[in-house]
């Protein structure tokens, strides 16, 4: 993906990247308030219960303490799409795919967490911001890495890997954070 | 994991539980602060996605 968005000119890549966190954003804003308006729908006992297993589960998988199935595709993104389609379109679509966090292979279990919490705080509106901004701050992500140094193309594609263990601890603390809401509401 | 590591998970995990209890008997809004942090700290970790 950063190897696609960092391809061509200047002009080339900026607009790629403002067409790819458009895109991104889009797409998660639909599937965040599709997730939080399945949650209105869902009895308030019934969520919080449903809540407290699924974050226990993948909070406990973020502590190397079991292993869930993830919810990703199993492979990254589609490669033939830079080849078939003219590189803005390719580029938009790789956004619309990637835009949800589920549409490759996952990073992080927190992303479930992250989708759950859509569900679980039973608001489309809600639901909507909190996937919206997760769609927003990848696109940015990925473009800005993408578009960074265009010289050093191996130290782009392989920032996550350095920076992903440092993510990866605060991740779990949040979810540890989120877990002990999640009892408090049941519990209190 | 080694053994001092798994200590620390341990502890970081029990604190950040009691944290959040204590979270769930203050301010309502904060739950939402914490949300949306997490979904910033998962943008940033798709970029170590394999």
């Amino acid at each position: 993906m950063i190897g696609t968005l960092g391809k061509g000119s200047e002009w080339v890549r900026i607009c790629g990247g403002c067409t790819h966190t458009v895109t991104s954003t889009l797409s998660a804003c639909v599937i965040g308030a599709a997730l939080g308006g399945f949650g209105e729908l869902l009895p308030a006992e019934v969520v919080r219960v449903g809540m407290l297993g699924v974050v226990g589960g993948y909070a406990a998988m973020q502590w190397d303490a079991g292993q869930l199935p993830l919810p990703q595709s199993g492979r990254q993104v589609p490669a033939n799409w830079r080849y078939r389609f003219p590189h803005g379109v390719a580029v938009g679509l790789y956004g619309f795919l990637l835009g949800p966090g589920i549409g490759t292979r996952v990073a992080d279990p927190g992303i479930v967490i992250v989708l759950v919490a859509a569900v679980g705080l039973r608001s489309w509106v809600v639901g909507l911001a909190i996937v919206g901004l997760y769609g927003l701050l990848r696109g940015l992500a990925v473009t800005l890495t993408a578009t960074s140094n265009p010289a050093k193309v191996y130290d782009r594609v392989s920032l996550g890997f350095v920076i992903g263990e440092r993510w990866r601890k605060i991740a779990a603390l949040e979810s540890a954070l989120f877990l002990g809401w999640i009892i408090g509401q049941v519990a209190l | 994991m080694r053994a001092d590591t798994r200590k620390r998970t341990i502890l970081a995990v029990v604190c950040g539980v009691i944290a959040g209890l204590g979270l769930a008997r203050s301010n309502a809004g904060l739950v939402f602060i914490l949300v949306f942090a997490m979904a910033a700290t998962q943008a940033f970790l798709s970029l170590a996605s394999p």
